[in-house]
């Protein structure tokens, strides 16, 4: 069966998705993406400005709690060594930022990234009245909330509801089949990308082959029943609107993975793969803001050298991957990679070789942007809150930085009030 | 006490939505006989079934596995890392580790049949909660005899005393594991499994201090897993028997102490009244219906069954905020919908990679606070795979589906018994029976339209090839994401 020409396809997302009652969920950003597809049938590929040239932020998240003192070791500081007389780095193999801390030695190519000038450590990220659940603290990360706070939407879904309105819903991108809480917002934007192959709606059937082309359903199947709305359906338009979005970039998404294959050479790990299909996305001009990739396994309580050893090298080796990449592509100046974790861990280590959660940590900055160098001071290792470390900068100062500097919008608007931005950027 | 729905209200309607919730759905011959017991004995059939006939595999009581078991938790490496008698251990770990992954696809597949068999739908889901809430992955454990041990006690528990539940979590050989007690010892406590304790299965964060995870990690040590037994070991020496301090009280207290103190915390019946009422019901209860149901359940001691009864038996259970408000998780969808097509679970690996891909991999939860449920089922990329899901188990012409799975591994669906020839040609009639099948909906008006405005896209006659893509558009919808 021929593919439905866009003119029926935008009838069709017109008429049978979202008739009646349901279409005030129609989106502004309908019309400007299907001229750009429009444009892209007819060969010359327009790209819509914001693909090609705005910043692009990629968040990758170290889920479970990074040990922030291996990173980024105090290693001329004798407190770090008592505290840690199994798992501590010996000072002969860290690798030097300078003459107090130093990268874990498994981190040789992001050392060296740094040594070229174009990567930042910022150390003691943290807030105040840390928690030390995983789960609540991870909250507190992708909402920039206080600690006593809750607030329902993620830090980039205010950025997307006050700075993105009508944009396409690919504006963010997280990789992997779920969203991050950091996207939650009040209309919901973003799309979750776990698998570009399978990531199309099945062709259509011989039911929608029969109905007469005004009402054709070339999506196969998506919500072809729209109808009335009742108060109590919020799940419903949720789901709809899901399925809308999912339509709109599939469509994208397949094209630009058409014609701009894999390229780099990429570790197999999983978080290789993502930031091998991120960089894919970028160089096929996605109109992406955000991408959000992460890798977990960080919970290190027990028998923890080995594990984060090997988790230090998985972010290495696909760290120096993509940066390669960029550079190619020619796209690295307008990239911005950071870390986060959603806490540091204790400064003692434990009885079983680990170490139990702790507060503040470091986060990687990558870029061709960044203002390269060790930022931020280094939390005393004598001075603790509780056997903590006491945060210097306030991870919200991070993200102000980030929207500001980088995204360019105002930074209070999407944090609530205003944060210190900083100078790495 | 919650209010109960006035018995002459039960309608079709509110069977479908009981067995839906309470169970994996039904077929529409299954709904009328529920229907036809009347509320009281539907609950009280529920809250009674039992039905063990589907056995578990064969390997649970294999005492060979063990012994593997055993191997593969020696440390690596320790010991001559080469000559023949290394590589022959390492070829040997290669094998267990292949094995304990075939035992883990047997043991879910195992699982979803008695999900799918709906002899004891109750108990069954109580299970699956229960998964969900002591979330335990095999990813740590690596273990799937262990795995197995902690679903039997789930299941066993799943109705039962929760005050039990808790201490056989805590004597659990894959909790143990997963969550460190057996690294924990007199002297440096590991406080994994005391902050998990009190923060996800019992009392939610903000209820205990920073403290009481450290003196109550203490009472857990020495709880650990013999080697040769694989099975709960008490370790004398490796416990702290010195005094605690927690919540307020003071004692020598051993683990069980620890958690007689948190039951006797009225917040813990409200936390897991609440985590109930969110999984059965709707998020967010009312706090005067919350309050209810936590009375109901410190009342009983801590009893699950006279819970679920009388939240089964309420009249909030069939209210608007409840019916058809649920989205589907992965495993509940692929259940159902093989309920609803009178059809067999995919064959593997397609059962495998759909609830890998749909996000929900059973025995591989995401983190120790399980899965989030709600709305985080539904992304663009899992929306996407749902879809197309739908077409490929209906058996419609489904390319995109057919490069994801080899079509083979899906049971033929008896199209003609679904869409019988004598109502094919009544599209009213065909769409009351699609929505009834589909949806356990037979008042409302809504869904009777949007499937009449389905059929009646479909030019007469209507095929065979015809009827399944209807199935396929019904089940591609918002709506049937929902329960």
């Amino acid at each position: 069966m021929a593919r439905p020409t866009l003119h029926t396809r935008r009838k069709f997302l017109r008429t049978s998705i979202l008739g009646g009652a349901v279409a005030w969920t129609l989106p502004a950003f309908i019309d400007r993406t299907f001229a750009a597809l429009d444009a892209g049938a007819a060969g010359s590929l327009v790209q819509t400005a914001t693909g090609r040239d705005g910043p692009i932020l990629v968040i990758l998240q170290l889920s479970g709690g990074n040990d922030g003192l291996n990173t980024v070791i105090p290693y001329a500081d004798d407190a770090y060594h008592r505290a840690r007389p199994r798992i501590g780095v010996p000072e002969k193999s860290v690798l030097r930022l300078c003459d107090h801390a130093g990268l874990h030695p498994r981190l040789p190519k992001f050392a060296q990234l740094y040594g070229e000038g174009h990567a930042t450590v910022l150390q003691g990220v943290g807030y105040p009245n840390p928690n030390r659940s995983h789960f609540r603290s991870m909250e507190i990360w992708q909402t920039a909330s206080d600690a006593d706070r809750v607030e329902p939407h993620g830090w980039l879904g205010r950025y997307f509801d006050n700075c993105c309105k009508g944009q396409d819903p690919a504006v963010g991108i997280s990789l992997g089949a779920q969203m991050p809480q950091a996207f939650s917002a009040a209309e919901p934007m973003g799309i979750a990308l776990e698998n570009p192959g399978r990531f199309r709606f099945a062709e259509g059937s011989e039911v929608m082959r029969d109905a007469p082309a005004e009402s054709s359903n070339d999506g196969g199947s998506i919500g072809a029943l729209a109808g009335g709305t009742t108060s109590d359906l919020d799940a419903f338009h949720y789901i709809e609107r899901v399925a809308l979005d999912a339509q709109v970039a599939s469509d994208r998404i397949s094209e630009i993975v058409r014609r701009h294959p894999a390229a780099g050479n990429y570790p197999h790990s999983r978080l290789g793969q993502d930031l091998q299909l991120v960089s894919q996305l970028i160089a096929g001009g996605m109109p992406t803001r955000v991408y959000y990739v992460s890798i977990g396994g960080f919970d290190t309580h027990a028998n923890q050298a080995g594990v984060h050893e090997q988790l230090l090298g998985q972010l290495d080796d696909a760290l120096a991957a993509f940066t390669a990449d960029l550079r190619t592509q020619g796209n690295f100046d307008r990239v911005l990679l950071l870390t986060f974790s959603e806490f540091g861990r204790r400064v003692q280590e434990n009885g079983g070789g680990g170490t139990d959660h702790g507060t503040a940590a470091p986060m990687f900055l990558l870029g061709g942007g960044v203002r390269p160098g060790l930022a931020g001071s280094a939390p005393s290792l004598t001075d603790l809150d509780a056997g903590d470390l006491k945060h210097t900068v306030d991870f919200r100062s991070v993200y102000a930085t980030l929207l500001e500097k980088w995204l360019r919008v105002p930074g209070d608007k999407v944090l609530g009030r205003k944060f210190p931005t900083l100078g790495f950027i | 006490m919650l209010a109960p729905l006035p018995p002459n209200d039960w309608s079709l309607d509110h069977a479908a939505h009981l067995l839906n919730r309470a169970g994996f759905g039904g077929t529409p011959e299954q709904v009328r006989a529920f229907h036809s017991l009347g509320l009281d004995a539907a609950v009280g059939l529920l809250l009674s079934a039992r039905d063990n006939r589907l056995a578990p595999p064969a390997w649970t009581n294999d005492p060979g596995s063990l012994r593997r078991q055993a191997m593969m938790m020696m440390p690596a490496g320790n010991s001559g890392d080469s000559g023949p008698d290394a590589d022959r251990r390492r070829e040997a770990i290669r094998d267990a580790m292949r094995e304990e992954r075939e035992h883990i696809v047997e043991l879910r597949r195992w699982w979803l049949e008695r999900m799918r068999s709906g002899g004891q739908p109750l108990v069954e889901k109580m299970t699956l909660f229960w998964h969900g809430h002591f979330a335990t992955s095999v990813v740590k454990v690596r273990s799937a005899w262990a795995m197995w041990r902690q679903n039997q006690t789930l299941r066993e528990n799943a109705l039962g005393s929760f005050r039990s539940m808790l201490q056989a979590m805590a004597r659990d050989p894959a909790m143990i594991r997963w969550l460190d007690l057996n690294r924990s010892k007199a002297g440096a406590p590991n406080e994994n499994f005391a902050r998990e304790l009190m923060e996800l299965f019992t009392l939610g964060i903000g209820h205990y201090t920073e403290d009481d995870i450290k003196q109550s990690a203490r009472a857990f040590t020495g709880h650990t897993v013999s080697p040769a037994t694989q099975e709960f070991f008490f370790a004398r020496r490796a416990h702290d028997y010195g005094e605690k301090r927690f919540m307020g009280r003071s004692g020598r207290f051993d683990g069980d102490g620890i958690i007689d103190i948190i039951l006797d915390q009225p917040q813990c019946a409200r936390f897991i009244a609440g985590r109930l009422w969110e999984f059965f019901a709707y998020e967010n209860p009312e706090p005067g219906l919350l309050d209810a149901a936590a009375f109901t359940l410190h009342g009983s001691n801590y009893q699950i069954a006279p819970l679920l009864g009388s939240m089964f038996r309420s009249s909030a259970f069939y209210s608007k905020r409840a019916v058809r408000t649920h989205i589907k998780s992965p495993v509940e969808w692929l259940v159902q919908t093989c309920v609803d097509l009178e059809t067999g679970l995919p064959a593997s690996p397609a059962l495998d990679i759909a609830l890998e891909q749909l996000g929900q991999a059973l025995f591989q939860p995401p983190n120790v606070r399980g899965w989030e449920g709600g709305r985080s089922w539904i992304s663009s990329s899992t929306l996407v795979l749902r879809y197309n899901l739908a077409g490929y188990l209906v058996g419609a012409t489904d390319p995109a589906a057919r490069r994801l799975f080899n079509r083979r591994l899906v049971a033929p669906v008896d199209i003609a018994k679904l869409a019988p020839a004598s109502l094919r040609e009544q599209p009213q009639a065909l769409a009351d029976a699609l929505v009834f099948r589909l949806f356990g909906a037979t008042r409302s008006a809504l869904l009777r339209t949007r499937a009449m405005a389905c059929v009646a896209d479909a030019a007469q006659p209507i095929s065979d090839t015809k009827a399944r893509s209807i199935f396929q558009r019904l089940m591609s919808t918002p709506d049937y994401q929902l329960s």
